[in-house]
């Protein structure tokens, strides 16, 4: 029971920083997705945008605070603004798609916080080290680790890891917006294809038909093609 | 029970800091995951209703909340009524894009009611720095196998192209070639040729 109250309090705190979601915007519709900053201790807002699927791939994007429009960017395929946060508020990201009249856009966005050092989210090692065990920090010293450089090592690793999750990202929204191209090509292909055919045919069905009418004397089409 | 207390403290820290958003009563609102397969998905989510007359949204505990969740097959994998805070996992037996579906299924409520949701969907479990490598790793692999989709797709549309490009040509060829038997066999018959 304790080691679940700890994993869900670092899970509380590993929440704090980032949140990545993949919507769907129907066409014409304008949905606003909010987010509630606390300008104590976030310092900076990341907000990146991608669109995955759906016609030309564009979309209007705005990001605001209450009634001040804080970016804002028309018909783009991708975008990505970080801002200062000066004030604590409910910030909010709308994704407009009422210029087209039938596609329906699928959107992935990624949102960051950042604090004052830069840095998502700080990793506690000492209040996780001190949990099962209290004479932790001492057995680290006794071994000529300092908690502060452990801590930094520690803070280290997570932030590169964050980042190949950040670009993993990325490159997952990437290629599903090249495989939706590609199935949209096929699927333009295969029914372009099957209308040709269909035209072909019919097209010298109807040439038959209406040079036989020709030479026909008691057919209405042949009475009109004489004429 | 302090434990329990932390419990609920933690799980509530998690929701109030997350995304919110609005949504009518009888409206759906859609997420996709794309995830690779055996990975653990959770979801934390909490409505509150808005109340005309103080203008602002307050918890409603008698709302409940209908998560869907359709794997990469449109099979549906997870359907429950939940109540008006909590949250809701799955895990994920074949790769691809998931599309987690959320509705109140609130219709006693009067009408054009707002709802706003809290929601964070965290995919793969991010607690230890272990099991985000083991994450990293998992998401590079199943890259790797849609790496090899995409490209089996590519290959397919370029020799379905090619083919049907070389069908029409013997289509138009044959059509050409029937035209003129038929109408010689027409003259023929008339006695024009």
């Amino acid at each position: 029971m304790r080691f679940i109250s700890v994993l869900l309090l670092t899970l509380g705190i590993a929440f704090a920083g980032e949140y990545d979601f993949t919507i769907e915007v129907p066409a014409g519709k304008f949905q606003c997705y909010f987010q509630t900053v606390d300008n104590t201790k976030y310092k900076t807002l990341e907000i990146d945008y991608q669109v995955v699927d759906g016609g030309d791939l564009n979309i209007n994007f705005m990001l605001m605070l209450g009634a001040n429009v804080l970016a804002q960017e028309a018909m783009k395929t991708d975008g990505s603004h970080k801002v200062e946060l000066k004030e604590s508020g409910d910030y909010q990201v709308c994704f407009d798609n009422s210029f087209s009249y039938q596609t329906r856009k699928v959107v992935f966005f990624e949102m960051f916080l950042f604090d004052e050092k830069g840095q998502l989210d700080e990793l506690d090692i000492a209040r996780l080290g001190a949990q099962p065990d209290g004479g932790f920090v001492k057995k680290m010293e006794e071994l000529g680790i300092s908690i502060e450089s452990f801590h930094a090592s520690a803070q280290r690793i997570k932030n590169e890891l964050n980042k190949v999750e950040y670009h993993q990202s990325l490159m997952r929204a990437h290629e599903a917006r090249d495989r939706a191209i590609m199935g949209a090509n096929l699927d333009r292909v295969t029914l372009w294809s099957i209308i040709h055919t269909v035209v072909l045919i019919g097209v010298a069905l109807i040439q038959v038909w209406m040079i036989r009418s020709l030479f026909e004397s008691n057919s209405k089409m042949g009475k009109m093609l004489r004429n | 029970m302090m434990t329990r207390g932390l419990v609920i403290v933690a799980s509530l820290l998690a929701v109030t800091h997350a995304l919110y958003f609005h949504i009518a009563e009888t409206e759906r609102k859609c997420f996709i995951e794309e995830i690779p397969d055996e990975t653990m998905v959770i979801g934390n989510y909490k409505v509150q209703l808005h109340d005309p007359n103080t203008n602002g949204y307050a918890d409603y505990p008698s709302i409940g909340m209908h998560v869907e969740v359709k794997d990469p097959e449109e099979k549906v994998i997870l359907s429950k009524l939940y109540l008006s805070e909590g949250r809701f996992t799955f895990t994920s037996h074949t790769p691809g894009e998931h599309t987690i579906c959320l509705y109140s299924n609130s219709s006693s409520w009067f009408a054009g009611a707002q709802l706003r949701i809290h929601l964070d969907i965290q995919a793969g479990e991010h607690t230890q720095d272990y099991v985000q490598v083991d994450q990293i790793q998992k998401e590079q692999n199943y890259q790797r196998y849609r790496e090899e989709r995409f490209r089996q797709t590519s290959e397919s549309t370029n020799q379905r192209v090619l083919w049907w490009s070389i069908g029409q040509t013997l289509v138009l060829v044959c059509t050409g070639a029937w035209q003129m038997r038929h109408l010689k066999g027409f003259f023929e018959a008339k006695k024009l040729v």
